[in-house]
């Protein structure tokens, strides 16, 4: 009995035998990955921590109450999340009056509202060193006040446990004067000091429009102190400038890169009456050394392109900058484009980028990234409505182009429940692109997705 | 009427007759045993002189249990008769009738001896069996899609996922109660998986069915498949473990019922097959173990009926580890990706098993 106990455990034994592929892709090499625990999340930006293994995620989430929060996820570049990595920071606005009732105006006397992403850095030096500081806005609404959709550009320092260390409201005024501020992008300067990049509503005459402001902060563990603010950039009546990024240039110059609907110095078309891509350099006390305003160089007689910015980098070459151009056709076609400008800010290449699996269709540009072959991947949203031909609503576009703008590679992701778009994204030390998107399944859930893949947009090689 | 006292009288009639005729040939048998008892061996194989018992032997009338003890007889007859070739030509008639015929103590050695120079087993089994599975995946790899939770293979909301097979296999003893056996397989297997993306708002199940041709070799150690009981008779229920392994070759394989709790509703669009998007290993190997029990069946007790458990343990990866994300509705509308994972089942089967005999002269006897 004991030897056909025998006989019948090894059968057993053997049968738990596997053998795997060494040569097998591991979860780590390329992957899609959700994330999200409430309904909807809107990510703006990713950026790796201090030591590189893993990166935060900045965009917004809304609550169960319809309020939309700042959002901060931090995950490994091997898609790794634990959910104490995540925390949402509901800002308060200060209203600048006594709306509490106490016949003082304080602390007390805040307001809350919907919070826009803008960009989100790490620290490099200083007194909060491989923290975490970010600028956005928030949207505050009370009727009581007379307060109706009025924006707050706000700073804010976290540190790597995700608590919030330092929160600075931008404010353009007092909310009840309904001038808006947003807070678009942030860069620490060599000098440990931080440039913020914002967007201030002027009031000229009657009539309003939008302004670059640049201002530059320090922080130390007392809080944040402003060292300047330039208001004078691009000031032209009636004309919308609004700040997309800005960088440091190795001579300590700032440059801000923007969208503007002043003249462009080349590719208009359709007469000046559309929007376009500006570079303003400067010192880096702020004062203005160059300007340049350039429109994509697709010239159509019956149609104006507006431009507008949505993403940009610098490179060893200069300046590479990803967008939205869209047509005063009846359709609106609006397709992405990319410009390439060298480091004085003299205009190189610029073309709108078409799908090659339906140039028809639009497109938008959101982000952009070098990859490890100095070629572009620009990431945006390929609208895909037509029945029978890939539909499947937005989807987000990873599209590869070479340095001149022109198409190398094409791939898209999402589900087919909505309107799903890349973000961001960021060169791994493994050659690999890690995607920051949002996928939209239908009936309010959007999720953070991060995905990764090869520098043609292959998550498998 | 008349018709049915005509049938009436001629199937009376039939009945007396064959009732006569059977009772002939019992007492012709019992009259040719009493022969042998008496040492008249020529007369049992007088043809002339025993006419009634080889009439009954040529035109069938003996029952089965007669006709062997008949063919033995003559067997005997021959064999102290001195005539071995005849002796021989009977013995093969006999195992003809009577397969794997069973020798008694009381037999006389020469017959023994004589039963010892042939080929009494059968030269091959044809075995067929079918029955059910149940797929049990081993997980080599995880993927997964989902921010912090692993997939279930065994969530309550899949429920349990039986598939079917059906196993064609040419069997032969080879000595001592351990058989050899190779054919084919035809196996529909299925397993569920449940993912959660945020639990109880977002999250999927679907099925993963997959056909296969499977090519087994298998070695099986019957216990007691010689062994007699108190009787003499062959002990009619035969244990048995087996091993072996087998190359697969995938057929098809296709999602079917994915659901997305969740979102807006969902529905599989596009190509729902794993093959077409080459997904899938096209081959494998797996090993195999069980057990099982035969049950002789029929007069002879010769064929079995047998129920057997069965592992079988895929040792290479099912899942093609390049491909899995090309089904956009799987990994992009309902997150799902597939696990690096081996498909292993669990599965009874009920058979029968057929012996087929060639009864011959040992090679070191002809």
């Amino acid at each position: 009995m004991k030897k056909l106990g025998y006989i019948i455990l090894l059968p057993l034994a053997i049968s738990s035998c596997q053998i795997e592929d060494p040569d097998s892709p591991t979860p780590d090499e390329g992957f899609i990955k959700y994330f999200g625990d409430v309904s909807n999340y809107s990510p703006a930006d990713i950026e790796f921590t201090a030591d590189s293994t893993s990166a935060i995620i900045f965009g917004t989430q809304t609550a169960d109450d319809g309020r939309v929060d700042l959002s901060f996820l931090r995950v490994g570049v091997d898609g790794s999340f634990n959910q104490e990595d995540a925390t949402s920071i509901a800002f308060e606005i200060p209203a600048q009056e006594d709306i509490n009732g106490d016949d003082v105006v304080d602390e007390e006397d805040v307001l809350q509202g919907d919070a826009t992403a803008g960009q989100i850095e790490v620290i490099e030096s200083g007194p909060f060193a491989g923290n975490f500081i970010f600028v956005g806005s928030v949207s505050v609404t009370e009727q009581s006040l007379q307060i109706q959709d009025v924006s707050t550009a706000i700073l804010g320092v976290m540190n790597t446990d995700l608590d919030t260390l330092v929160t600075l409201p931008i404010p353009n005024g007092t909310p009840r004067e309904g001038l808006d501020s947003f807070g678009n992008d942030i860069i620490q300067t060599a000098d440990g000091n931080f440039v913020i990049g914002l967007t201030f509503e002027v009031l000229r005459g009657g009539a309003t429009d939008l302004d670059f402001r640049l201002m530059k902060i320090g922080v130390d563990l007392n809080g944040p102190g402003v060292l300047w603010m330039e208001t004078e950039i691009l000031s032209l009546a009636g004309q919308d400038e609004t700040v997309n990024s800005v960088f440091e240039k190795e001579n300590g110059n700032l440059v801000i890169i923007g969208t503007t609907s002043d003249e462009s110095a080349l590719g208009e078309s359709g007469g000046n009456n559309g929007t376009n891509v500006t570079y303003v350099e400067l010192s880096s006390e702020g004062d203005v050394l160059n300007n340049q305003t350039y429109g994509i160089g697709r010239v159509n007689a019956s149609f104006t392109f507006n431009d507008v910015v949505n993403g940009a980098i610098q490179t060893a070459a200069g300046f590479a900058i990803t967008g939205t151009s869209t047509l005063t056709n009846s359709t609106e076609d609006s397709f992405a484009f990319f410009m390439s400008l060298n480091q004085d800010g003299a205009h190189f290449k610029s073309d709108t980028i078409l799908s090659a699996i339906n140039p028809n269709f639009d497109t938008e540009g959101y982000g952009i990234v070098q990859a490890r072959d100095n070629n572009f991947v620009v990431f945006g949203e390929y609208k895909s409505f037509v029945q029978g031909e890939n539909s499947r609503a937005g989807e987000a576009l990873f599209m590869k182009v070479n340095q001149s703008g022109e198409f190398i590679s094409e791939a898209h992701y999402g589900s087919n429940a909505g309107f799903d778009s890349a973000i961001d994204g960021l060169l791994l030390s493994d050659d690999k692109i890690l995607v920051l998107a949002n996928t939209d399944f239908g009936a309010g859930l959007e999720l953070v997705t991060l995905i990764k893949a090869n520098d043609t947009g292959e998550i498998i090689d | 009427m008349k018709k049915f006292l005509l049938i009436y009288s001629f199937s009376v009639l039939t009945h007396i007759t064959f009732a006569q005729l059977a009772s002939q040939c019992t007492r012709a048998l019992e009259s040719a045993e009493a022969a042998f008892e008496q040492g008249r061996l020529l007369f049992i194989l007088d043809r002339s002189e025993n006419e009634q018992f080889y009439e009954c032997l040529d035109g069938g009338s003996f029952t089965v249990d007669e006709e062997i003890r008949a063919r033995k007889l003559l067997v005997k007859a021959y064999l102290f008769t001195d005539n071995e070739a005849q002796a021989e030509d009977k013995l093969v008639d006999l195992l003809v009738v009577d397969k794997e015929h069973q020798l008694t103590p009381e037999d006389p050695a020469e017959l023994h001896f004589l039963y010892s120079k042939f080929i009494t087993e059968p030269i091959f089994r044809v075995a067929i069996k079918g029955g059910v599975n149940y797929l049990v995946p081993t997980i080599l790899e995880e993927w997964n899609t989902l921010q912090a939770k692993g997939k279930d293979y065994y969530s309550s909301s899949v429920g349990v996922v039986v598939g079917a097979n059906v196993e064609l296999t040419i069997e032969k003893h080879l000595k001592k109660g351990l058989e050899v056996g190779s054919g084919v397989q035809y196996r529909v297997a299925t397993y569920g998986v449940e993912g959660e993306l945020i639990e109880t708002r977002l999250g999927y199940t679907l099925k993963n069915t997959s056909t296969m041709i499977r090519m087994p070799l298998l070695f099986r150690y019957n216990y007691n498949y010689s062994a007699l009981d108190g009787e003499g008779n062959r002990i009619r229920v035969v244990p048995y473990v087996f091993l072996g392994g087998a190359f697969d070759l995938t057929l098809t394989a296709e999602y079917v019922d994915a659901n997305r709790t969740g979102g807006t509703a969902f529905a599989l669009q596009e190509n729902t097959s794993l093959t077409d998007l080459n997904q899938v290993a096209k081959q494998n190997i797996s090993l195999i173990g069980g057990v099982g029990a035969k049950l002789r069946i029929g007069r002879a007790q010769v064929d079995f009926l047998t129920f057997e458990l069965r592992y079988d343990n895929a040792l290479f990866n099912y899942i093609n580890p390049d491909t899995r994300y090309l089904n956009k509705d799987l990994s992009e509308d309902i997150a799902h990706v597939e696990d690096d994972l081996t498909l292993n089942t669990v599965s009874i089967s009920v058979g029968f098993t057929k012996s087929f005999y060639n009864p011959r002269k040992r090679k070191e006897y002809r």
